[in-house]
């Protein structure tokens, strides 16, 4: 018996955008990745990675200019009609910036009414949905809040009410997008307890697009670091973070200082071998343990198969690493 | 526990004669916006003494960045009003300085470092020519050309740098040139108010060890002012945490941040550490930040403090040292001898 | 509604806001405030102010207070016609320009361009001259004229709105592009070129009262340009038949682009609650 299509696949997508000087910005070059039915997976980069883009691309607001995005074994691209709204009302985001991600003149109950009349909910029904998708997401249900613009909303509440509007369609999958990146520590927790039980009420699998490699050990499954529009490394988070192969992967994991102090800044050093538009691997410029290969060949992406890791890196599997 | 490497040299311990470079001792301010004044410090103390690195924490609103700025006199003109409490920089009491005079304390002894580095350099000016106008203010004696390639090296960017305007250079890079420019002003203070938050993780990484580098090897007291409770235990050996407008505790980092004292320190430990407890749930501090544009008579936290006593919603209870030292100390009337429960 | 309690804000909301209601009102109620004919001529000729006639009267012997009432009303009717017309258009090519980019930016800007760049006056004179005086024509004529900048700031607005993520997460709700662009872009890209509306209605008139100052304007309707201009040769000995109309022109003027302002930042939701 065949297993039932992943829930998203990406094959060998790629996106570039021609930037202000002509030159081509290549965002994502021959990403793979997969996501499973109630699935929680992260993808962990820097700024420039090409995260936030393949998430516009999963969520078909932009189109790849190579490889295919599939949902559900089927090609999105091609999609029209009562497919395509299918598609739409499955994957829902949540944004980063809380306050750009609502119309400024709805109100809360009509940004709300928007997704639920969207879901094809009755007139009728909108408004007890409505209080339903506040009281799930831990907002106070009441007319009082229904009736407040975005604006007037604390930054934390505007976060919920981004979830509130996802779920609204009842999504198989939440590509959230740095959805932790305004939020105080103390808040932190409060959305990532939400989000795990909505995920497990809801059966909905996640996209965590993050920078935060703990946020990623603590919520994922499965991680996948993408430099520069490639992915690096992926497989099961427990495992990538114990064994990072990649010396990306390891340069992350050694800059993030953490509370107990064991992270020492003083073993970073920095590397930067010139500009990275050569035929090698995408890190070759900043990797500190490069050799002659890397900077000729772009390296695969191999997998070990017991774990599932993968690495895309000419010194893996090499011994003492 | 591995031991940091890159920690500032100490100072001697308190009580013995140095000089606090600067001092703020029971501030209150507020800011009159329309209608409501917010009142954005309701009683904050802080010391920083020569060549320690000190941090500042706290979540957003604590007030923490106010008072970043008050120390270098930044706070918006006209709508501030400083209530009470003193602010001593340099052994100078500032806490009623005019604007006309807080120039002349600008750079030196006081520099800082902004966040947003593209809006705080020049966009019209080549870097180099920043940098210049740095030590041409405030180092007179020295050879402004070579002085501004020292810097330039000293911060570990490239000499070509110098000719670029700051939009052709990466945030870290321009980051690196804002504390160019602090440093040309040799300053005995550099308060830096979330240098690295807008910056990538690798990125970051670089710029605290320069940070940490140059306190060291300038001499130079710091100032770290963060939401990142991680940032400033890599690079301060002293820590203030900040809620509602108050410094709540205080004392060494690892002290702190390993057995915090004051209950709302012990839940933000708890939430910053993004680890699931034995039933899968993250440490949350429930409840919300308490209205800044009521001034609050009692402990700020104690509508969401597990451990509340009746008095607590009286009146704020002054600092008491933890476990004897006289290096740690917070506000909270559990620590209290004579509170009633 | 709260917008409507915005432009009541401030000394200058206020009194441009009131002043823009008052004069509204009277333009529409001109003959019942004044039974006097404006036309009418009597012997009372060359009256000074505040003896018989309150500003005086002409070499006609008409009212000039009466003469302003009536003069109002071709004034704001010219002004605001033509605004709303210049807005209406200019919003349409500005939100297709800005939302599709493209070829259709391009082709749509070219076509500003032209029209921007025709030196104004000068163009409406001949044109009028060329069609014939008439109310109708000087309407057009500033319309055409003035569109080009609530063009260019519609685009500009909706260029910036368009990427707001909002958009992005309404798009993955399902709805398709037109609806987006029309119910969700341009009702937040609005403020800016409302507010350009309105500087352009005290343009029209400005605009309005110099073709008419030249005999351009309609020629059987009372206007505040004509006045001035009928005026001149009286200029020292019945200095009130050119100042008042020039006043008024001033007055006016002012008073619609204070209004632009309140108007502008009444509509941007951030201002418009305390």
């Amino acid at each position: 018996m065949t297993p039932s299509p992943p829930l998203l696949e990406f094959r060998q997508v790629a996106k570039q955008f021609r930037q202000r000087d002509d030159s081509l910005l290549r965002a994502v070059s021959g990403v793979d990745l997969t996501i499973d039915r109630e699935e929680c997976v992260a993808l962990v980069g820097e700024s420039g990675s090409g995260k936030s883009t393949l998430a516009r691309l999963a969520l078909r607001l932009l189109q790849p200019d190579a490889g295919e995005i599939l949902y559900r074994g089927r090609s999105i691209a091609g999609m029209g009609g009562a497919e395509l709204r299918d598609f739409r009302r499955s994957i829902q985001p949540v944004f980063q910036d809380t306050a750009a991600t609502f119309n400024p003149r709805r109100t809360v109950r009509d940004t709300l009414g928007q997704a639920l009349r969207q879901a094809s909910v009755a007139r009728r029904d909108v408004e007890p949905r409505a209080r339903g998708l506040l009281e799930s997401v831990r907002l106070p249900a009441t007319a009082e809040i229904l009736d407040r613009y975005p604006h007037e909303l604390s930054g934390g509440q505007r976060q919920r009410l981004a979830i509130a509007r996802a779920i609204a369609m009842e999504p198989a999958l939440i590509i959230a997008d740095e959805p932790l990146s305004g939020a105080d520590a103390s808040i932190r927790g409060q959305i990532l307890n939400l989000l795990a039980d909505l995920g497990q009420e809801r059966r909905v699998a996640y996209l965590f697009i993050t920078h935060d490699l703990s946020i990623a050990r603590a919520f994922a499954r499965r991680v996948a670091v993408i430099y520069r529009g490639l992915i690096v490394e992926e497989g099961p988070t427990a495992e990538v973070l114990r064994r990072p192969t990649h010396p990306y992967t390891q340069l992350l994991l050694a800059s993030a200082p953490t509370l107990d102090g064991s992270v020492d800044l003083a073993g970073i050093t920095s590397v930067a071998r010139g500009s990275s538009a050569g035929a090698g691997c995408v890190f070759w410029p900043r990797c500190p343990v490069a050799v002659d290969v890397c900077e000729a060949t772009p390296p695969p992406l191999v997998a070990t198969p017991a774990t599932g890791h993968r690495v895309a890196c000419h010194l893996a599997g090499r011994t003492g690493r | 526990m591995a031991e940091l490497s890159i920690r500032a040299t100490p100072g001697p311990e308190r009580g013995t004669e140095r000089q606090p470079v600067a001092e703020v001792q029971d501030l209150h301010l507020s800011y009159r916006a329309g209608g409501h004044p917010v009142h954005a410090v309701q009683g904050a103390s802080l010391t920083v003494f020569d060549r320690e690195a000190v941090g500042l924490v706290g979540e957003s609103g604590c007030g923490k960045s106010s008072l970043a700025r008050a120390i270098i006199g930044l706070l918006p003109e006209g709508r501030t009003v400083i209530e009470g409490g003193r602010l001593v920089v340099a052994g100078r009491d500032v806490t009623r300085l005019s604007a006309g005079e807080w120039p002349g304390l600008r750079g030196s002894p006081v520099a800082m470092v902004f966040q947003d580095s593209l809006s705080f350099l020049n966009p019209l000016m080549r870097i180099g020519a920043q940098v210049a106008e740095a030590v041409v203010r405030h180092d007179p004696g020295a050879d402004p050309t070579a002085r501004v390639r020292e810097l330039i090296d000293l911060v570990r960017l490239p000499a070509v740098a110098a000719r670029a305007y700051p939009y052709e250079l990466s945030g870290g890079m321009r980051q690196r040139v804002a504390i160019a420019i602090a440093l040309g002003c040799r300053p005995r203070l550099l308060v830096a108010d979330e240098p690295t938050t807008a910056l990538d993780v690798t990125t970051q990484a670089e710029i605290l060890k320069l940070i940490a580098e140059l306190q060291a090897s300038q001499g130079m007291a710091l100032l770290l002012i963060s939401h990142d409770l991680a940032v400033v235990r890599a690079l301060c050996r002293r820590v203030y945490v900040m809620y509602a407008g108050r410094t709540v505790e205080w004392g060494p980092t690892g002290a702190v941040f390993e057995s915090p004292a004051h209950p709302y320190v012990h839940a933000l430990l708890g939430a910053a550490r993004t680890v699931r407890d034995d039933h899968g749930r993250f440490a949350t501090v429930e409840g919300e930040v308490p209205d800044l544009r009521h001034r609050i008579a009692g402990c700020p936290f104690a509508g969401r403090c597990p451990r509340a006593l009746a008095v607590c919603t009286d009146r704020m209870p002054a600092p008491t040292r933890v476990a004897g030292l006289d290096t740690r100390e917070v506000r909270c009337w559990l620590y209290e001898p004579d509170a009633a429960p | 509604m709260r917008v409507l309690w915005a432009l009541v804000r401030g000394p200058v909301g206020v009194a441009s806001t009131a002043f823009v209601a008052v004069v509204a009102a009277l333009a529409m109620a001109a003959p019942w405030v004044s039974r006097t004919d404006p036309n009418q001529i009597t012997n009372d000729v060359l009256l000074a102010p505040l003896t018989q006639a309150v500003l005086g009267t002409d070499e006609l012997g008409r009212d000039v207070l009466v003469g302003l009432l009536y003069g109002l009303r071709v004034s704001l009717l010219v002004g605001l016609l033509a605004a709303a017309f210049a807005t209406l258009v200019g919003i349409a090519i500005g939100a297709l320009a800005g939302y599709f980019g493209g070829w259709i930016d391009t082709a749509l800007m070219r076509i500003t361009e032209v029209f921007q760049v025709m030196p104004s006056f000068i163009l409406a004179a001949v044109i009028v001259a060329l069609l014939g005086p008439g109310l109708t024509r000087v309407v057009m004529v500033i319309a055409i004229l003035s569109w080009p900048e609530a063009a260019r700031v519609m685009r500009g607005e909706v260029l910036r709105v368009k990427q707001l993520e909002y958009v992005d997460a309404v798009r993955c709700l399902g709805i398709g592009e037109l609806s987006v662009m029309i119910r969700e872009v341009i009702p937040n890209a609005l403020g800016p070129v409302l507010a350009v509306g309105t500087l352009i209605i005290g343009r029209a008139i400005l605009l309005e009262a110099s073709l008419s100052f030249f005999g351009l304007s309609s020629p059987d309707s009372v206007s505040w340009g004509r006045m001035a201009n009928s005026g001149q040769q009286f200029l020292f000995a019945a200095w009130w038949l050119s100042v008042f109309p020039g006043i008024a022109i001033f007055v006016t003027v002012l008073m619609f682009n204070l209004f632009g302002d309140t108007v502008g930042r009444a509509l941007n939701p951030r201002y418009a609650r305390s």
